[in-house]
């Protein structure tokens, strides 16, 4: 799977659909002969439908059944749909993007949206598909351009890109990359600053709803390290060096990273990124097992971390698993100092009232199976 | 320019001091508490950083907060939690198993302003009446040294209410039915349940148990100038954004700066203790800026947790058996809690990254001395939370690596948003040979020995655990997991509960310290935390840390009175 584009480039995406039933490279009427009465739920996040009249310069480039992953098997839950939009001009900054859509049939629609599912517009860009970042190393990197690009393939090995996009696209590059140099700024990029992002608002003081003022993003501004820790994570992105006599032998997560790219280049015939996933994923299962499980650790770390941390684009790792990210100063609940009664204003000590967009798949439930048994625990059905 | 994470707070000015404090974490918060309201001019020294803006502003809205409801920050990058790169410790089972078996994070737990309760979710259980006896009670337990505490729940139940309203407790009284008695109700009425542990608690109560609201430090309603908490769901191992917590930093450190007799100087590690025959005469510091310094005060009190307080009675005594050892128990009886974590996984998500980790209780496997029906376990925390990232690092250290399965897994979240968990908190029995002393070879990057933990399980917690593993599973089943089990142990002690090691008791050849905490060998030197502690009960220590340490520095002002001190 690639997803090589430059900002407005109408490009090939090719996705691997695997659900539960194996890959369905197949079409089917409800997008290609009539898509405007085709409805689109976004998978990356609970809180947002969208009727979105799917037309114009919108490509399909690939589509499948939902099998597993649909609340509704079937009839209801139609299938989902990636998509590129072509029809923006170059300096939007929505160009090239690629959504993972979810389509699902007006009925389903509707009954969502009577059980409350907040409808709205869809976000601008659900799913960076990484024009040109993957291509070249940003400025100042401390990676070279090939290295760059072997990066990028390796991050979509460990989260290959399907309806939500792979670890290149979540930014696992720029995540890396920020940390091997967090050194060359001052203070390091260590330790985001805090209490609170800016990402949600400051509740009313009556009332206790969301209030249109947002806090300022402290998230951004990074905080000195103590003297301790200054030395502790200079040995460890750089290594032990002089140090080696009190800290031991310790290989520098600079180290960890460059030659562990190195040894994936040098075992493939031709630049990684010619290679197909299963080509690449294959290689990269040749590697030092201590090099991709730190890699591996990276990428995880890029996708789910607060984006300050260079990954985590548009939100698209939390929105991929379903995390709302930070909610401070809003929080879920609120506390009514003239009813003293708490009001929750997502549940909190209640079940959850939306579809589950990601149901455990029967490969989820043999791993649970298996696990349990390992550990003498008890399975029901 | 001095950085704010190490610039000294409170009443700068002061350059004499009647009390040195090592760790400004619960016990040295307590301390520091007390003697400051009596006058007494304190030195609080804290070896981490501080990451509270404004503590010692007397202004409604301070103190503002570093921390953030960030993962990364406060789970994979050391942002208070011990770095083991900076400050390992090792591990050994026994001393057959040679100097050491394991380099690295053993017991590492929050090194900052405020200390280890910063990072918990500050859950307060009071211990019960019989917790302060099992030496009688249980008699003579083999390979274990179980004792009575020298003081009893009636004595401690106002420092106890005092503790609970310093901090800033909320929770239902009488709703566990094996709780002590009480001078009056909870602060703060029970907050907001999370959904994950009403699951659980339901499925408790039909098999006859009865789970209850967690005592907890967090505020339900606005309390003492912090507001009411809003469930943001970072929470165990993140500080809270709003000091909706009670840290004892926001509570009782703040109370001990805002007087104008306290200082505080973070990122100031103690290495040495100076002495001058059976008394101490100065600590020897290592400052911010990498100097050394002795500072000086007529009485030192150590708060650094039931690890680092046996390192640095070793570092002030090098070659020897380490300072106010003549009894030889100094490090010795290290105890932590044995923790069995029970895992439910259902086919329904728990959204359990909105609430507080865990909210609800039950005490029904704490067990009755010398019962065999119903052998001492513990409280059961009810309830869980956990964040992406860690989620992803389970699978791929343990079931996939990475490629299109992991990605699947992180989606369906089954460790994670389908989850939920008990953990029984069980009572770790007393044992001599389980003690902190320093390694003999592996250092920090000052270069200063560290701690070596040398730890095993007894049978007595081995066996409760075996006795209530079926009973925790059958909560599990009767809730609708579909999935339960126990989660494997880890060899390495990850406990954040440290206790033991400076055992308190009236008689000086099987005691290290006297009942009000001072040590029998050394007239102006005491210890005001867990380390004090005969036996671990089977409760979480923050509250009793609290009581405890208050009963101590209140001792420091009325000598065999210490009662007089409590507001």
């Amino acid at each position: 799977s690639t997803c090589l584009c430059e900002a407005g480039d109408s490009v090939s995406f090719e996705f691997s659909g695997v659900t539960r039933q194996g890959t369905h490279p197949i079409s089917f009427g409800g997008v290609s002969a009539n898509p405007r009465e085709v409805y689109v739920l976004n998978p990356f996040s609970s809180l947002l439908l969208a009727p979105w009249r799917l037309g114009g310069p919108l490509r399909v480039r690939s589509v499948g059944l939902l099998g597993a992953s649909g609340a509704d098997e079937g009839e209801e839950l139609v299938g989902w749909a990636s998509v590129v939009h072509t029809g923006y001009p170059k300096s939007d900054r929505r160009a090239g993007v690629v959504y993972g859509l979810r389509v699902i049939s007006r009925r389903v629609f509707l009954r969502l949206a009577a059980a409350g599912v907040a409808a709205s517009a869809l976000p601008e860009a659900a799913c960076s598909s990484t024009p040109a970042s993957v291509v070249k190393a940003p400025p100042g990197s401390f990676f070279d351009d090939a290295e760059w690009r072997a990066l990028n393939v390796l991050a979509d090995v460990v989260l290959p890109p399907d309806d939500a996009p792979g670890g290149a696209a979540l930014g696992a590059a720029t995540y890396i990359d920020t940390l091997l140099r967090a050194f060359d700024f001052d203070p390091p990029l260590i330790h985001a600053g805090g209490p609170f992002s800016g990402r949600a608002p400051f509740a009313n003081a009556i009332g206790g709803a969301a209030s249109s003022n947002f806090p300022k993003n402290e998230f951004a501004k990074f905080l000195p390290l103590s003297r301790v820790a200054d030395r502790a994570w200079r040995i460890r992105i750089f290594g032990s060096g002089l140090n080696e006599a009190i800290a031991g032998k310790v290989v520098g997560l600079r180290d960890q990273v460059k030659n562990g790219i190195t040894a994936a280049m040098a075992a493939s015939p031709t630049p990684l990124e010619t290679l197909d996933l299963p080509t690449a994923t294959a290689l990269f299962s040749t590697l030092d097992p201590t090099f991709t499980k730190a890699f591996a650790e990276l990428v995880a770390e890029s996708a789910f971390a607060a984006p300050e941390y260079g990954g985590n684009g548009e939100l698209a790792g939390w929105h991929m698993v379903h995390v709302d990210g930070d909610a401070q100063p809003l929080g879920y609940s609120i506390y009514d100092e003239a009813a003293q009664a708490y009001v929750e204003r997502l549940p909190v000590s209640t079940a959850d009232t939306g579809p589950d967009l990601d149901p455990m798949d029967d490969d989820t439930h043999a791993q649970l199976a298996l696990y349990t048994h390992l550990l003498n625990g008890r399975v029901s059905s | 320019m001095t950085s704010p994470l190490s610039a000294v707070v409170g009443n700068a000015s002061l350059s004499t001091f009647d009390v040195i404090v090592i760790g400004s974490g619960v016990g040295g918060s307590s301390v520091a508490e007390v003697l400051t309201r009596f006058g007494q001019k304190v030195l609080v020294l804290e070896a981490g950083p501080n990451y509270f803006v404004g503590l010692d502003d007397p202004t409604p809205s301070m103190p503002i907060t570093r921390f953030s409801s960030d993962e990364l920050k406060l789970d994979r990058r050391f942002f208070i939690r011990q770095d083991p790169l900076a400050e390992p410790r090792t591990f050994r089972p026994t001393e057959a198993d040679g100097d050491r078996t394991f380099v690295g994070a053993v017991n590492a737990i929050p090194k900052t302003v405020g200390g280890a309760a910063v990072h918990a979710d500050v859950k307060t259980p009071r211990f019960q009446p019989t917790d302060f006896q099992l030496g009688t009670l249980l008699g003579n337990v083999a390979d274990a040294s179980f004792a009575d505490w020298p003081v009893q729940y009636d004595e401690l139940e106002p420092f106890y209410a005092h503790a609970e309203r310093a901090i800033g407790v909320q929770g239902l009284a009488g709703s566990d039915p094996f709780a002590g008695p009480r001078s009056g109700p909870y602060p703060m009425a029970p907050g907001v349940g999370m959904y994950g542990a009403l699951v659980l608690a339901e499925g408790a109560k039909k098999l006859g148990l009865s789970p209850f609201p967690f005592p907890t430090a967090v505020t339900s309603r606005p309390y003492d100038g912090r507001p009411a908490c809003n469930d943001c769901g970072y929470c165990g191992d993140f500080g809270c954004p709003i000091n909706a917590k009670g840290s004892p930093a926001v509570t009782l450190l703040r109370k001990a700066l805002l007087s104008g007799n306290c200082q505080l100087r973070p990122e100031t590690r103690a290495i040495k203790l100076v002495m001058n025959g059976s008394s101490v005469v100065g600590v020897e510091v290592i400052a911010p800026d990498g100097t050394h310094q002795t500072l000086v005060a007529d009485r030192y009190v150590l708060a650094a947790t039931a690890i680092e307080d046996v390192r640095l009675l070793m570092l002030s005594d090098p070659g020897g058996v380490g300072v106010g050892n003549s009894s030889g128990l100094v490090g010795r009886n290290l105890m932590f809690h044995y923790g069995t974590l029970a895992l439910g996984i259902f086919d329904k998500r728990f959204h359990v990254l909105r609430g507080r980790s865990v909210t609800h209780a039950l005490t029904d496997f704490r067990g009755v001395p010398n019962d065999a029906a119903r052998p001492l376990g513990g409280i059961v925390e009810i309830g869980s939370a956990s964040g992406a990232i860690e989620e992803a690092i389970t699978y791929i250290e343990n079931t996939a690596p990475y490629g299109a399965r992991l990605k699947a897994l992180l989606r369906q979240s089954p460790f994670r948003d389908r989850v939920t968990s008990m953990l029984l908190q069980g009572e770790d029995a007393p044992q001599l040979t389980n003690r902190v002393d320093l390694d003999p070879a592996v250092v920090d990057l000052d270069g200063i020995p560290v701690a070596r933990i040398t730890h095993k399980n007894h049978a007595f917690e081995t066996s409760a655990r075996d006795f209530y593993t079926p009973k925790l599973l059958d909560i599990l089943s009767s809730a609708g997991a579909r999935y339960a089990f126990i989660a494997p142990t880890d060899d390495i002690p990850g406990a954040s509960h440290l206790i033991g090691t400076l055992r308190f008791g009236n008689n000086p050849t099987t005691s290290v310290c006297d009942t009000y905490g001072r040590f029998h060998d050394i007239g102006n030197l005491y210890a005001a935390d867990s380390s004090l502690w005969p036996t671990s009960s089977g409760y979480n220590p923050i509250l009793t840390i609290v009581t405890v340490a208050t009963r101590v520095a209140g001792n420091m002002i009325f000598p065999g009175a210490p009662s007089k001190a409590l507001p």
